[in-house]
């Protein structure tokens, strides 16, 4: 690529000092304010920031699809040479969907569920470009061959529901690249994947775009995946662009405070919580109608000085093809940021392994679910029984004062996992045993002490507390239910518990819709937290909140935990998170664990190959890093009916290495290979093919 | 899709059959006896027996509503050892349940001593007139032993019902008749009241009326059946159509319109839009007549013009509910994300809303809009008796304040039938809009 | 923006609290109504009769005359006695004017007299008592039933839901007129029978809300939370569902209550409702029906009028209600 005579060119899109306002009864709210960028031919332009900084506003605002209240304010959009701002519905009307075209963030609701593929895919090409029917045709499914749909002419008779998440990205997609568009507008395409999915569609967007040389704008939250696709990344936040520069300049030279911070506060793929801390940015993100006088980032700005408080900064290059919008980006050195005092790396304590003692043995773990036959004979009972197995003859034994994180995709069983031993869904098979009590049957037919055991963190903090009930009261429950304190000491022991999950006394009368999600989450623990619990299942507890909470919570947790000695497990579809919080690892794929053991031996070989595609899949927010590129195929198969043998060799890259190419994987259930110090893998390869593996990546050395 | 379709068929059959339990239970409470209802509270104990006895009223619960739902003559039938068959006596213009001897021949039994069994042929002839009847004694071998020593005999009474005579047990039977109550003799000791059931299409015989349900109710059903599918056919068309206009313009001026006007319309009950409807049109402009008035010999038809205020009444209150349950789909649909996308696909605006929009806003609607139709029936019960219309609405008010029991649980379950199948046919018509259930 | 918040080291200051005071509450209330120009249209259509039914005469402060009317039984005695005292309505409901019926309005008889020569207004006025007393009861018991039922078969699924709904199921597929009759016909017709008739026939409706709020509210994580501590399933029921599901559940009561004065009235006019000579919106219009041809519609018109504003009046609101909880979203 040679990108000298690209810059020569004209770019495809140019955008203005664009501002867009939301009229509301209050008045008119300015989310996106004085942004500029352009995107060239054949072109990423990675559009980075958490939720709420005004991304997708941006998007939308590109096609002028706003909203009846969203109006553009200022600035300009050009397009191709031509302002995009006062266009006639009509002349938008031509350019969306032929020359300008977009991919959304939720492939399923952005199918008209009631057409077949075919025809959604169809109307762009007899719409925009007149042609016939069968030409329309021809075109659709030549264009489903290129984003690597199997079986395209079976495709274009389907309905959105009959096909999976990622087959229908890849059909929006193509229904985008079908007349050849100058832009391309991705609002987080990914996110609603899973990480093999997504690596795969990643790989996709990146082939499309060299071979049809588009203009790609590439929104994400997401640091990894912008790294991965993007030439360029502009960085927003509250509604402005604060920096935007070429991708490795941003990852190896941000200058702008915040990119700084966000950058700090991702846990690095292979660092763990006892030798790095996550920094996180303090403060809060400003509502967009309440903005500070100054720098939007003032607030929360280490180096925030007078200036900064009064002057509306200017978006200004510093080196050619940086611009970054801060007054003294070129005297702040990242390299010489200190963190503040509370936020000193702890040295965590850890616990050699001969002093590591069992607390929860889980011994061919087994829940099914009942699902209904299709056979109209089980209407009336008689139809064959058919169970999900959600999860299937698992073991493990989690250690006492430890983590031990659980990985896998959506679907593979890890949260039913947890809800099980927490009691939660039924046992079907098997034994759980905690610190010598038989865990059986659901929750209600424990006793108290057993459950004041036993808590959980959720996912979802906007879920997580009841919203009829003031912090205080549901803080309070616990207490009173598992009689922690005696009744008159039962405010004050919230007010600590509020303390303890670093909030203040104030926040006892506070209503759930008053808190922030961060705060709801710092809720959540308090209150597991209460009961004084030996062993914390956290399912997700931080994969909904934005990087910069998440690393506070995490550090939270992790503190909490080293406080009172707490065992947890620990959930997360992140393989940087689990890695960063957990000593132990288990890899789950369709009800099974295929591969456990101690957390750094995961991450480098021998791995299962399970374990390798889910490492080379997961998007590392450091494009210097080189992965293996190894991509599964297909798709998950259903745990209502998983296939025989080895669940994985549907979609096994490595069964080749076995003579006859893995037929013994169909038919016989996998070994366990001890790789010693309670790594454990589940596969038919011997042990020493699987230590030959290349690492996925190179795990830069440990320290700052 | 056959599995979710077999099993609404499965549900609706068995909620047909819990209805008409519910229905012949309830019914059942009714308050007083329904020999005092009937006969009213000047009988004697006698005539009190009696009635009860000839009718079935003595039996169990259970046995009466087998009899009433699957019928009795076939129970009758194998005692008797012939088949029965119902025939229209022109005598005594009425249709009753005669024995079969032969082809063509019918006959009941008669005994006026108790101790010779007579049977009382007849010739249907080829008009299906009855012939000259013919008595034939029977000899002493007709009566059988039953368990409990006596000597019995089952066959057809006079009065078309099976009954049981005992030899020597003669008894005084008071019968009511169209000259009032009668004293006979030689008369049976049981009787199993003749009826072919409700699901063969036989209400049985109307304790009021004295004639059979099916034959008032009929002419009635066609006069609904008429009134209901003109204001449907009005309805649905102006109701979806106005729904999906509101829907479209959510928050503007006609939007508002339409809303409060559908609202207005819809809360007010339709004995009070059907006064205003008439004070405003029959009285004050005398363009059509008040009320509906048939004339015998005449139909509907001579004066079509009658309909016009029971149909707009009707129309008034059922097309607001659709309009505001299109309307609501409609919104939802126009902010969906496939809404988003064939927007941003840059297709035409009339594209988006007949293809995209039209078939997903439909969907959730129809299952509500049909089921509505539970309150079209309510809407018929009262426009019926507001216009004093013969249709099957005011009938089964009739029937309910005049406690006719069969009246009442007939029309009931028609109304229920109609009801159940419009429902049924709402999940065809949501299935094949749905490809997610059809193609599972 | 609820995501966008951190800090790692100190405590997090909470911005100043506000406390929700009873006052604030009714002050929302009545913003609500400020706000919404629909609720508040409804709000006067239902006010007007409201106050007509507390103020028509001294019977609310005698609570014996009170429970007695609403039985339909005490009425004739009482507002023939000596303590009664005609306020609002300016007459008895049951006095009769001799040679005075089937007058059209005048300044005497506000809106005219009956066939016996009763005034209009009296019988309306006293009319709205019943009707407004019988359809938040009815309301309220179906809310109780149903909304039990609902709550039982959302959150423990499975057969129980299974069973409950589809008898429920069938119950609602059973056109409700029919059910009106089929009860008032076996039972006889009184208040205690026309609420009965309205709860079973509301009920299913309200059981089909409930449980699919508590489907969907039992996912939530704080049910989860409630679980794990060991709490009781009717604790979780009534104490950690109900009180989120409140807000379509008062939407749904607003517009039952609607349906509710809609099926008294209907029963009234069906001849069904409360036994004369209570002066029964319903009855009132049936009594004025054959009269319309004549050209002497007032009876009638006037009955019909008053059902349709407190129909009315409680529909908008409902939708009042509606919109406004639809814009918090």
């Amino acid at each position: 690529m040679n990108r000298e005579l690209e810059k020569q060119q004209q770019p495809v899109v140019t955008v203005e000092d664009l501002g867009i306002a939301y009229e509301t009864r209050a008045g008119d709210i300015h989310a996106v304010r004085d942004v500029s960028f352009e995107i060239y031919r054949g072109e990423t332009l990675g559009i980075v920031g958490e939720s709420g900084c005004g991304k997708s506003t941006v998007a939308f605002g590109m096609v002028n699809y706003l909203g009846r209240n969203g109006k553009i304010a200022k600035g300009n959009i050009y397009f191709q040479g031509q302002s995009l701002v006062g266009r006639t519905p009509e002349e938008l009307r031509t350019l969306r969907g032929d020359q300008i075209a977009m991919v959304y963030q939720d492939p399923m609701t952005s199918l008209n569920p009631v057409l077949r593929i075919g025809a959604q895919m169809m109307e762009v090409l007899t719409v925009h470009r007149g042609v016939s029917k069968e030409e329309a045709r021809e075109r659709c499914i030549e264009m489903l061959g290129k984003v690597n749909m199997p079986d395209p002419d079976r495709v274009m008779e389907r309905y959105p529901h009959q096909i999976s998440g990622g087959q229908q990205q890849r059909v929006i997609i193509a229904t985008a690249m079908l007349n050849n568009p100058a832009l391309l507008i991705m609002d987080e395409p990914t996110t609603a994947l899973d990480v093999t999915v997504e690596a795969a569609v990643l790989d996709l967007v990146d082939n499309l775009r060299r071979e049809f040389d588009t203009a790609i704008m590439f929104i994400s939250h997401n640091l990894g995946v912008v790294a991965r696709v993007c030439d360029r990344v502009a960085v927003m936040y509250a509604g402005e662009v604060v920096e935007l520069a070429p991708v490795r300049d941003i990852f190896a030279n941000p200058q702008h405070p915040y990119t700084q911070g966000l950058i700090r506060c991702v846990p690095k793929i292979g660092r763990s919580k006892s030798s790095s801390v996550l920094y996180p940015i303090r403060g809060r993100v400003p509502s967009p109608k309440n903005l500070p006088p100054g720098c939007v980032f003032e607030p929360r700005c280490d180096y925030a000085r007078e200036a900064c408080r009064t002057q509306k900064i200017t978006f200004r290059p510093i080196e050619q093809n940086h611009s970054v919008r801060c007054l003294f980006a070129e005297e702040i050195d990242p390299a010489a940021w200190t963190p503040s005092e509370d936020l000193m790396p702890q040295t965590l304590q850890a616990i050699p392994a001969e002093e590591r003692e069992p607390i929860l043995q889980v011994d061919s773990l087994k829940t099914y679910y009942k699902h209904a036959s299709s056979s109209p004979l089980s209407l009336i009972g008689l139809g064959p029984k058919e169970y999900v197995k959600a999860v299937d003859d698992v073991s493990f034994t989690a250690m006492k004062s430890l983590t031990l994180g659980v990985v896998g995709e959506s679907g593979c069983g890890k949260s039913t996992l947890i809800k099980t031993i927490i009691g939660l869904e039924d046992v079907t098979g098997g034994k759980v045993d905690f610190m010598g009590f038989d865990l059986k049957g659901s929750v209600n037919t424990r006793d108290m002490s057993t459950i004041r055991e036993l808590q959980m963190v959720f996912q979802n903090p906007n879920a997580t507390m009841n919203p009829s009930y003031s912090v205080g009261n549901q803080l309070e429950r616990p207490l009173r239910r598992f009689k922690v304190v005696p009744k008159n000491q039962i405010r004050s022991e919230v007010i600590r518990l509020l303390r303890a999950v670093k909030l203040d006394e104030y926040y006892y009368n506070r209503l759930p819709n008053q808190l922030s999600g961060g705060e709801k989450q710092r809720i959540g623990i308090a209150r597991a937290f209460a009961g004084r619990p030996d062993l914390v299942l956290c399912d997700e507890p931080v994969s909904a909140l934005d990087v910069s909470v998440q690393a506070a919570v995490l550090n939270l947790l992790s503190e909490i935990q080293q406080e009172y000695g707490t065992t947890m497990m620990f959930i997360a579809h992140d393989l940087s998170v689990v890695r960063f919080f957990s000593d132990y690892i288990a890899v789950m794929y369709l009800g099974k664990i295929v591969e456990i053991g101690p957390a750094e031996a995961i991450y480098a070989p021998p791995y299962h190959p399970y374990t390798e595609s889910l490492l080379a899949a997961v998007p590392i927010p450091d494009p210097t890093i080189q992965q293996e590129h190894v991509r599964l195929s297909g798709n998950v198969p259903s745990p209502l009916n998983p296939p025989s043998g080895c669940r994985f060799h549907t979609r096994c890259p490595r069964r080749h290495l076995l003579p006859n190419d893995g037929k013994i994987c169909e038919t016989e259930e996998p070994p366990l290979r001890d790789a010693g110090d309670y790594h454990q893998i589940y596969c038919h390869i011997p042990l020493e093919q699987l230590r030959e593996f290349e690492p996925v990546f190179e795990v830069p050395a440990e320290g700052r | 899709m056959t599995k979710f379709l077999i099993r609404r068929i499965i549900f609706l059959v068995g909620t047909l059959f819990a209805v008409s339990i519910a229905v012949f239970a309830i019914s059942e409470l009714a308050p007083g006896d329904i020999a005092v209802n009937v006969l009213g509270n000047t009988i004697t104990p006698d005539q009190r027996t009696s009635f009860n006895a000839q009718n079935g009223l003595d039996q169990p619960v259970v046995t009466r509503y087998v009899r009433w739902m699957f019928g009795s003559d076939w129970q009758a039938s194998a005692l008797i050892g012939n088949s029965l068959t119902k025939v229209y006596d022109a005598d005594e213009n009425r249709t009753k349940w005669w024995a079969v001897a032969e082809d063509n021949v019918v006959f009941y039994n008669k005994t006026p001593d108790g101790e010779t069994m007579y049977r009382v042929e007849r010739t249907i002839q080829p008009d299906g007139k009855l012939g000259e009847s013919r008595e034939i004694e029977l000899g002493d071998d007709v009566w059988t032993v039953n368990d409990a020593g006596d000597k019995i005999f089952w066959g057809v009474d006079e009065d078309g019902r099976a009954a049981m005579w005992v030899r020597g047990a003669a008894q005084e039977e008071q019968r009511l008749t169209k000259a009032g109550w009668i004293s006979i003799a030689g008369a049976p000791s049981a009787y199993i009241p003749l009826q072919s059931g409700l699901i063969r299409g036989d209400p049985g015989v109307s304790f009021i009326t004295r004639s059979p349900v099916i034959e008032t109710l009929w002419p009635r059903l066609k006069n609904t059946l008429l009134l209901a599918g003109i204001a449907f056919a009005f309805i649905m068309p102006l109701a979806l159509l106005f729904g999906i206009i509101a829907g479209l313009n959510e928050g503007r001026g006609l939007d508002r319109f339409l809303s409060i006007t559908s609202l207005v319309a819809t809360a007010t009950p339709e004995f009070a839009s059907g006064v205003f409807l008439i004070v405003i049109f029959a009285v004050w402009l005398g363009l059509f007549p008040g009320a509906v008035v048939i004339p015998p010999g005449t139909s509907i038809f001579d004066r079509p013009e009658m309909l016009v205020l029971p149909v707009m009444t009707l129309t008034l209150i059922e097309l607001g509910y659709v309009l505001r349950v299109t309307r609501a789909s409609m919104i939802e649909v126009m902010r969906a994300n496939y809404i988003r996308t064939a927007v941003l696909k840059g297709l035409p605006y009339f594209r988006i809303v007949f293809r995209h929009a039209l078939r997903n806003a439909l969907l959730a609607p129809i299952t509500v809009i049909m089921l509505h139709v539970n309150w079209l029936v309510g809407g018929i019960v009262v426009v019926e008796t507001l216009f004093g219309f013969p249709g099957l609405g005011s009938y089964v008010l009739t029937s309910a304040l005049n406690t006719d029991i069969f009246a009442l649980e007939a029309a009931t379950m028609v109304l229920v039938i109609i009801a159940v199948l419009t429902q049924l046919l709402a999940d065809i018509i949501y299935v094949y809009l749905n490809p997610r259930i059809r193609y599972t | 923006m609820t995501t966008a918040e951190t800090t790692a080291g100190a405590t997090l200051p909470a911005p100043a609290a506000s406390e929700p005071s009873r006052w604030k509450k009714i002050k929302e209330g009545l913003s609500f109504f400020s706000r919404s120009k629909v609720a508040l249209a409804g709000l006067i259509l239902v006010g007007f009769w409201v106050l007509i039914a507390l103020f028509a005469d001294n019977c609310l402060i005698t609570p014996r005359c009170y429970v007695g009317m609403v039985q339909g039984d005490d009425i004739t005695q009482w507002a023939t006695s000596e303590e009664y005292q005609s306020w609002l309505s300016r007459y008895s409901p049951v006095e009769q004017f001799r040679g005075r019926n089937r007058e059209g309005p005048s300044a005497d008889h506000w809106l005219g007299t009956d066939t016996r020569g009763r005034d209009i207004w009296a019988r309306l006025a006293h009319g709205s008592r019943s009707i407004l007393t019988l359809a938040p009861i009815s309301v309220i018991v179906a809310l109780i039933v149903g909304g039990t039922l609902g709550l039982a078969a959302g959150y423990f699924g499975g057969l129980i839901d299974e069973v409950m709904m589809r008898i429920l199921d069938a119950i609602i597929s059973f056109p409700q007129i029919l059910l009106y009759l089929v009860i008032i016909a076996a039972l006889g017709a009184s208040a205690t029978n026309v609420v009965l008739a309205i709860t079973i026939a509301g009920a299913p409706g309200i059981a089909r809300l409930v449980r699919g709020l508590a489907l969907d509210i039992k996912t939530r994580d704080y049910i989860a939370a409630a679980q794990t501590r060991g709490e009781s399933p009717w604790y979780i029921m009534f104490v950690e569902i109900l009180p989120n599901a409140r807000g379509p559940i008062i939407i749904d009561s607003m517009l039952r209550m609607g349906y509710a004065v809609f099926s008294i009235g209907t029963l009234g006019f069906l001849g069904l409702g409360l036994p004369p000579p209570s002066p029964d919106w319903g009855s009132i219009v049936q009594a004025g029906r054959s009269a319309i041809q004549a050209g002497r519609p007032w009876e009638a018109l006037w009955g019909s009028i008053a059902i349709a504003m407190v129909v009315v009046g409680l529909n908008l609101i409902a939708d009042g209600l509606a919109e406004e909880s639809q814009r918090y979203r």
